[in-house]
Formats: C-alpha cells, structure tokens, sequence
C-alpha cells in the first residue's frame, strides 16, 4: 500500500470534517493510506500577509518533517498546495533563504534538504485514473458539473505543477471518470472571493455570484470543488446569501471527493454529504 | 534615466525592520532582472486580468507598482485597497513582461503590517495564529470529536509560529 503524508487544512477540522473523512475514506478505497505526521502543523499560508519569515518556516518545518519519513506530501486545500510548493520553490532556489530558514529549524533538531514532492489531491488522483476507473461501481449518469480548480493550484506556473498538466483538464477528466458531464463555462478560471470574505464580504461575494450566475448559464446543475475555502465560499456564504435573499437561485456545489465517493460506493457517513449546507440529497438520483 | 539605478532613490528611503523581506523587495524592483517591477510599461493587462479591479475602481494592480516606482510609500502601505488582493495570481500569470506582481503585493503587505496601517482583520487574525497556531484553533474537545469520526488527532499549538511572531 502506498503512504503519503497528509496535510489537513487549517479550516477543515473546524467546518469540513467531511471533506477530512471523505478524502481518507477515497484514498483508502484506492489503496492509498495518508499518513499523519505528528507535529504537522499550519502550512504557513496565512502568515504569508504578516511575515514572509516565518511562513517560510513554517512550510518548510512541514517538508522537512516529512522528508525525514521519506513520503510526499498532499494537500487537498489550494492555499496549503501553494504554501507549501512556493516555500519549497523559495528554499530549493535560493541559498541564503534555505540557511536562514533551516538556522531556525534546527532549534527543532530539523532540516529542510528539498528531497520531496508536494502534490495536490487532484494532480495525485489523475496519476492513478486508471485505478480509479476500475473502482467505480456507480456512475453518475447525466448529471452536468462544472468544474471550479481554484487560482492557487493553477498558479503561478513557476511554481504549481503546471507543465505536467497542460492545457489544464485534469479536474474535468476526473468528474468525467464518475459519468458525470463537465461543462465548458467562461468563468471557470475565475477568483471564487474565498480570500478577501473576511475583510471585504461585500466584493468577495460579488465574486462569488458572478461565478455562480455563469455556471447556472452555462447550464451546470452542480459545482464540483477541491479546495476547503472555495467550498465554504460557494456552501456556506452561499447559502447566507439564499437564506437573506440575496440570491434568488442557488447552484449546489460538491467536493470532489464527495462526488468520486458516490460513484466508488463508499459509505455515507464517511463522505457526509449531509453536511453540507445546500442540500444535496437529490444527487442519489443520478446513481 | 539609466538602467539599474532607478529605484535607488525610493530603496533608500526605506528602512526595514526583517532583512529577508528587504531581500525579496530588492529583487522584485531590481532593474536588471526582467520580473523587477520597473519592467512595466503600463500596458494595463494586470488591471484588466485583476477580478477585483472589474469590481473595486480603487483597487489597480498598475497604481500599486507605479506608487512604488515613485517611492510614495506613506500613502502606499496605508493604502486600505492594498488588501483586497486575493493572491489568485491571474495578473502574474499574464503580464508580458514576467513581472512578479502579485509575489509584489504579498511583500507590500508584509511591510505593510510592519510599517502602515493594517485593517483591524488582519490584526485581529495576526493575534490568533500567534496564540493558537493556526488560523482556526482547536481544542482537546475538537480532538474528542475527531476521534469519533475517526480522523487523527492535530495539534493545538505551533512551536514554529509561537516562537517567530509570538515574541513582538
């Protein structure tokens, strides 16, 4: 069985426990087992803003304690996969950054060597689609998605694993693995507003509903997400906006790992859709 | 104006608490390096890719480099549009002349917090990541309720970011 260490999100604990259960439970369907590293702590992303210093520590603490069990890392958070790859971009490039940050790490008897590989759920699951198409027990017959990649796992291209995948499709395949149809629509690329919610509710669901409205135009019945703060974005603040009246017609949205759980069969509990905020109990139809 | 030379003056006027940072701001006006931000030549293509720019007529990727350029760094790290970048990186990904603009708006904002007025938010959020950790902190009763669901237990508290930022 294969091993990678796991880098749970700041937010999930918290808000999306099921986007927790429900990746383990995929990645042990498909053979996988993620592996929790004791001391793994925040990947540094939202220090970025206050220190780039100490962010820097903080991601590269998380590499180097998992290059010291010798296992990649994945992320199933956007902002986690851009933290921790553009720390590891910064250390590998340059060498005074990489002695500064590792003067730091040794006060925790640790090393940042850059022996590991970074990888998003999404870039991991398409390197096993063949796997993952055996495993399918149901699919998701006529059911249209549109897919939402989230800015931070396309880029920037120095940085996020970008030439591998190009032109980027990887997501749209994967929803299509589960029978489910990808859409082609204009704001695909488009900024969900996740980031500046807090500071600034007002233009980040601006953001927000414009990406909805043209999914909904583009005739999609479904979001698919892979990304805590995208999904909370299009889940909970949407659901805000649905309960004050600030939106009249909602578009559900789902995490991928919910959607590909469905069509795997795996238990309900585990991909806890229930937990959502915008219901989603109608996609049973579909199976 | 000669080339490698224009940003001296601007440079000079700033003096930096954190070396590492006024390495990276270094890099990114650097003249002789295509990403430095005196690159640009106002083509716009940041404020026409920037999501928030079609929204927010405050907020222009262009007005930040140009304020740099200028070496207006009162208004500049006050400046409450400074924020609103999401970090989506759709102004980096497109300008013709590589310029590394939103690695550019993430620095402002560190020197920013050092130097300007950062909204309550961010000081707010500062505050918690310094005491918990993490952004969203959790307690042995999360724990409890993790284990029931079968997921691992995680840590309450980050030696790494308690040690680097806890002590200012």
């Amino acid at each position: 069985m294969k091993r990678i260490a796991i880098q749970r999100c700041c937010s999930t604990p918290v808000l999306l426990k099921q986007y927790e259960t429900s990746t383990d439970s995929v990645l042990r369907r498909l053979g996988v087992e993620p592996v929790d590293i004791q001391n793994f702590g925040c990947c540094g992303y939202p220090l970025r803003t206050f220190d780039l210093e100490a962010y820097l520590a903080c991601s590269a603490k998380n590499i180097s304690l998992a290059e010291k069990e010798g296992l990649q890392v994945l992320t199933f958070c956007n902002g986690c996969y851009l933290s921790l790859r553009q720390a590891y971009h910064y250390l590998k490039n340059d060498d005074n950054v990489k002695a500064g940050t590792n003067a730091i790490l040794a006060q925790d008897g640790l090393v940042f060597r850059g022996t590991t590989e970074i990888v998003h759920l999404l870039h991991f699951l398409i390197s096993i689609k063949e796997k993952i198409h055996d495993s399918i027990t149901s699919h998701l017959k006529g059911l249209k998605v549109a897919t939402h990649y989230g800015c931070q796992l396309m880029r920037p291209r120095e940085v996020v694993d970008f030439t591998q995948h190009k032109p980027p499709l990887f997501f749209d395949e994967l929803v299509e693995i589960t029978g489910a149809e990808s859409i082609s629509w204009a704001a695909k690329q488009d900024c969900c507003g996740a980031p500046i919610y807090g500071l600034n509710p007002d233009i980040s669901t601006r953001l927000l509903v414009k990406k909805i409205l043209n999914a909904k135009e583009a005739g999609a019945s479904l979001l698919c997400i892979a990304c805590p703060f995208c999904q909370l974005q299009f889940d909970h603040v949407q659901h805000r906006l649905l309960a004050e009246g600030r939106l009249d017609q909602g578009l559900p949205c789902i995490l991928y790992t919910q959607l590909l759980g469905l069509a795997l069969g795996l238990d309900e509990e585990a991909l806890g859709i229930q937990k959502n905020k915008i219901d989603l109990t109608w996609i049973k139809d579909f199976l | 104006m000669e080339k490698g030379t224009c940003n001296q003056g601007t440079q000079r006027k700033l003096v930096l608490s954190n070396e590492r940072i006024a390495g990276l701001l270094k890099e990114l006006l650097d003249c002789s390096e295509a990403q430095g931000i005196s690159a640009c030549f106002m083509c716009r293509t940041c404020s026409s890719s920037c999501p928030i720019a079609t929204l927010e007529k405050g907020f222009d990727p262009v007005k930040l480099i140009r304020m740099c350029l200028y070496g207006l760094w009162d208004q500049l790290l006050r400046d409450p549009t400074l924020w609103l970048c999401t970090s989506c990186y759709a102004c980096q990904e497109r300008c013709p002349q590589g310029i590394k603009i939103a690695d550019f708006i993430t620095v402002l904002k560190n020197l920013a917090v050092k130097k300007g007025e950062p909204p309550p938010g961010i000081k707010a959020q500062r505050e918690i990541i310094t005491q918990a950790g993490r952004v969203y902190p959790l307690d042995e009763f999360d724990n409890k309720k993790r284990a029931k669901m079968g997921l691992p237990e995680l840590p309450t508290t980050c030696t790494v970011v308690g040690r680097l930022i806890g002590a200012e």
